[in-house]
């Protein structure tokens, strides 16, 4: 095929007769079609990747091809390059959750070659049953394959993710002469020479990184409160619309409610999101990404959930709210400005949270070879397991059971297999790669070090970013606040609305709902049955804080730890019961939750809030026995069964509805046996309240 | 075993192999397999395919036109063999086209329509050279129990059919008794991988699992090729030997090779 029709092709798709390919385009076009080859084309966003992959399959369906297969990592982006490839003549169909209904007649369209291009997600390509149902008929079909955002099949790449990990070990296997096209924005040598390895002889094609409208500017506030208001300012003062990226879907709910409270039209974004009308998440998350896309909203505040593939030409600014884990995961998500226009602001600011919230994930993104150990034994013992089955001999969460599962699903050669709902062991030795755990941690722990000289640097911000991701060309940038030696934005911060922030984190409470059915078999003392009887029920409660939050959190924490609880606390929680929880019933007395370990940290706070409340405060809770930590109990069954039978309540209590009192909160568990100990002896219902939640939401 | 797949494989399953149960795509049948295999002097020459002048190499063998073109539109399957390749080496098999060095040269010597153009297996591929008794109930009706001592004593492996109930009984006694046992089956070879008792035996190096048909396509089709697999896999000598133990008037010759296997058990 030759350029000149290719060119013909181009002008075709972008409705524009004089238009030429950009630098490198045709070269990628003809390496896929006429040499059939791999290519990795690293080119920054908005350079016409996707141009490349439909006018290639073009080029190839006139050759008699099959369809080509586009793994991209967002519904939005898969839904707009539907529309972009009419403009090439190119059918093309997206197949996800969302359109489970069409799913046959489009694998019917797929057979009968009504189809030029497919979209469909990683999660969904790893899927199963997808793979089986949906993939499996067509497999032969298909022509090319291309790879968007192709750094993430690299163990180098920013983010580890076991959809990848299995897309990498497809890519393996594609034989010599089938045309694969990987394309990626952000990726340095190191990732470029892992993706080399990987598959082999794949041709490299790299271009400029630099991102010519957007101005870089770093903020460091310590205290959410002080950035939270800097950003409310902010926003009100940009004219277009824009991203603030958080690190946990917690900040995310909790910023977004701040911005609206500020008059500022922002929604919350992240993956799981829910909102009322809206069953699936997935649409909750497409209804959102179109109302950014629309300007229907003025910001999102999202996790890295929004990262890749998000395009929106005139999104204006990117704010991280806390820093994110690498400069290339951060050059990802900035770059989400100024694609279309001519001027984008990108600020990073950064809080003493972060660091925290970074460890965590380090610590928990891989199993220990203790544990792998212990399940694949289990399933040795077997002929398959469900999950639910496997929570019973492992003290462990289920949704960290189905991580290590995933995890050890997506090694090739893999240990486990999954039938069904049952995981079964494969007659694979398997011996966890710790030397690469170690490894891949390690690097997590530089990249994240680089980012803290990114933050501190005096130097072009863009250049920094750019020599980090190895782009050639690194001349400064003239925009960044570095550069023009004065910041790109109004740093002052409102201390009236600092103190607005600091209020509105200090009312960040929470509902405290506890479970109504239990594991089975693990309450044989109390005889708790499965289904908690409705008498039995506590009613929903109330916590105060999140363990160690800009709110009351880090109150909580320095109580616990220096074994008393402030002051300020007691009337917090006054406050909270008092002003702002709209009880069903009112308490006429209250007790609390002891511990043989905290002595009288909790009773003592109880017996204060009682008197501030003017409650009667009766101890009538009793711990009988010693038992293991409750927090060391990780799943559902080990942390019933590690309370069975260690509490008991005096028999002579008061009547009437009581406020049960406990300062930490995990599962809830100790206070739903509690509650049901108290109904058993004659109290009114029960209204649990608990300082601060441990959960890192 | 490392888990990979050699150009040959590849080639091999691109003619030859539907990917999943519901691929309904027309693959080389073993006659057309066999045309091409003589046509390019063995499958072990079809590596070529995939070096980028297929087509001009086909011509230069005299394909007919009808039968290049099939192959070439095959070779297009790329993305899809893959997928379908990832999915079945996850799952710890491992495969050997008919041009790779280890394939067996039991099954090597067969004309190529006869021999299956892929092996899939678990355990270990060396057992497949190693000197195994025939378990076939057309031959021998002995005690389970005691044909497997008897296999056992002649420090010789048994090969048989998984799927059949006397040949699957021996193969368990072997297993049993500490022996080592060639399991063929025309069944689904990661099923059989997940049994408990088989996957032990594999993963302690006591078993091997063979089928010519790709994992998880467990159709009741008729097995083309694996009464082929398990008389190829044997050693004729050491089965006769061990017959002539039990039924003296009886010998294998009588038996056709490739008839009248009931594989309702």
């Amino acid at each position: 095929m030759d350029k000149q029709f290719a060119l013909q092709c181009l002008r075709e798709a972008l409705s524009n007769p004089a238009a030429e390919f950009r630098q490198g385009q045709w070269e990628a076009i003809d390496h896929v079609v006429n040499a059939r080859g791999k290519l990795l084309v690293v080119q920054r966003t908005g350079w016409g990747k996707s141009a490349v992959y439909f006018v290639a399959t073009r080029l190839l369906r006139e050759q008699g091809m099959g369809p080509t297969i586009v793994v991209s990592p967002l519904l939005a982006l898969m839904r707009n390059q539907v529309e972009a490839a009419r403009g090439l003549s190119l059918n093309a169909v997206t197949i996800n959750s969302t359109n489970q209904e069409q799913w046959n007649d489009i694998i019917a369209g797929i057979l009968e070659d009504a189809y030029d291009v497919i979209f469909i997600s990683p999660e969904r390509l790893s899927n199963e049953f997808f793979a089986e149902q949906v993939l499996a008929p067509i497999a032969s079909r298909l022509g090319m394959l291309v790879i968007d955002e192709a750094h993430c099949i690299s163990d180098w790449g920013h983010d580890f993710r076991p959809d990848y990990r299995r897309l990498v070990n497809v890519l393996r296997y594609v034989p010599p002469r089938t045309p694969v096209l990987g394309t990626t924005a952000t990726a340095n040598d190191r990732v470029v020479n892992d993706v080399r390895s990987q598959l082999g002889d794949v041709e490299i094609q790299r271009g400029s990184l630099i991102r010519e409208s957007l101005s870089l500017e770093n903020i460091v506030l310590k205290d959410q409160a002080s950035r939270m208001a800097w950003l409310a300012d902010f926003i009100k003062t940009q004219a277009g619309t824009g991203i603030v990226y958080v690190l946990t879907k917690r900040t995310a709910e909790s910023v977004a409610e701040w911005l609206k409270q500020n008059g500022i039209k922002a929604e919350p974004y992240y993956s799981g999101v829910q909102l009322p009308n809206y069953l699936e998440t997935n649409a909750c998350r497409e209804y959102l990404e179109k109302k950014l896309l629309t300007n229907e909203v003025d910001v999102l505040v999202a996790t890295v959930a929004l990262g890749m593939g998000y395009d929106k030409p005139d999104l204006s600014f990117v704010v991280h709210f806390q820093c994110p884990g690498s400069i290339v995961g951060y050059y990802q998500q900035v770059g989400r400005a100024g694609r279309g226009i001519d001027k984008a602001i990108g600020v990073l600011m950064s809080g003493s949270e972060d660091s925290e919230i970074h460890e965590f994930f380090r610590r928990t993104a891989f199993p220990d070879q203790q544990t792998v150990k212990r399940l694949l034994n289990q399933l040795s013992r077997g002929d398959g397991y469900s999950t639910r089955q496997l929570e019973g001999y492992f003290n462990m969460t289920q949704s960290k059971l189905q991580g290590i599962m995933k995890f050890l699903s997506v090694e090739n050669p893999s240990p486990v297999t999954k039938h069904q709902t049952k995981w079964k062991r494969t007659p694979v030795a398997y011996q966890l790669d710790e030397e690469r755990i170690e490894r891949l941690t390690g690097q997590r722990e530089l990249e994240w070090q680089e980012i803290q000289e990114y933050i501190s640097t005096t130097d072009c911000l863009m250049t920094f970013l750019r020599t980090a991701l190895d782009d050639p060309g690194s001349e400064p940038c003239g925009r960044c606040s570095n550069c023009r030696g004065k910041p790109v934005v109004d740093m002052k911060v409102d201390k009236s609305l600092v103190m607005a922030a600091q209020r509105y984190l200090r009312h960040s409470e929470m509902e405290l709902v506890l479970a109504k059915q239990t594991p089975k078999g693990a309450f044989v003392q109390y005889e708790i049955p499965y289904s908690i009887p409705r008498n039995q029920r506590a009613r929903t409660g109330r916590i105060l804080s999140r363990w160690g939050d800009a709110g009351w959190g880090g109150l909580v924490k320095d109580g616990v730890y220096g074994g008393r609880f402030a002051d300020e606390l007691i009337e917090a929680a006054a406050e909270l019961y008092e002003q702002r929880w709209k009880k069903e019933v009112t308490p006429q007395w209250l007790t609390c939750i002891p511990s043989l370990r905290s002595g009288e940290l909790v009773p003592e706070f109880a017996s204060q809030l009682a008197a501030r409340l003017g409650l009667r405060f009766a101890n009538v809770i009793h711990q009988v026995k010693e038992h293991a930590p409750q927090r060391e109990q990780v799943n559902r069954f080990y942390r019933c069964q590690n309370l069975d039978g260690v509490f008991e309540v005096d028999e002579d209590i008061p009547g009437g509805p009581v406020l049960l009192v406990d300062d930490l909160v995990n599962s809830g568990w100790t206070l739903t046996v509690a509650s049901v100990l108290l109904r058993r002896h004659g109290s009114g219902e029960v209204l649990p309240f608990a300082l601060a939640s441990m959960g890192i939401g | 075993m490392s888990i990979s797949l050699t150009i040959n494989s590849q080639v091999c399953l691109l003619l030859t192999a539907r990917f999943s149960q519901r691929d309904s795509t027309k693959v080389l049948s073993p006659t057309e397999w066999g045309t091409l295999c003589r046509s390019m002097g063995g499958a072990e020459n079809l590596d070529c395919l995939l070096e980028g002048r297929a087509e001009a190499v086909l011509r230069d063998h005299v394909l007919k036109e009808e039968l290049l073109q099939q192959v070439l539109s095959l070779l297009g399957r790329g993305v899809g063999l893959a997928m379908a390749s990832e999915k079945w080496l996850r799952s710890g098999v491992w495969i050997l086209g008919a041009g790779d060095p280890e394939y067996p040269r039991g099954l090597r010597d067969l004309p190529p329509e006869r021999s299956p153009p892929v092996l899939f297996g678990y355990g270990s591929v060396e057992m497949l050279e190693q000197s195994a008794v025939l378990i076939d109930q057309r031959a021998c009706r002995a005690d389970t129990a005691d044909l497997a001592a008897a296999v056992d004593a002649m420090r010789g492996s048994a090969v048989g059919l998984l799927d059949m109930r006397y040949s699957r009984e021996v193969i368990r006694s072997c297993l049993n008794i500490g022996g080592q046992v060639l399991g063929v089956t025309y069944k689904d070879l990661v099923s059989y991988g997940s049994v408990a008792e088989l996957r032990q035996a594999i993963m302690n190096g006591s078993m091997t699992i063979v089928s010519s048909r790709p994992p998880g396509q467990n159709d009741q089709r008729p097995a083309v090729y694996e009464e082929t697999i398990v008389y190829g896999l044997s050693d004729m000598a050491l089965t006769e030997q061990l017959i002539r133990n039990y039924n003296p008037q009886e010998s294998l010759r009588d038996v056709p090779p490739t008839e009248q296997l009931d594989f309702d058990f």
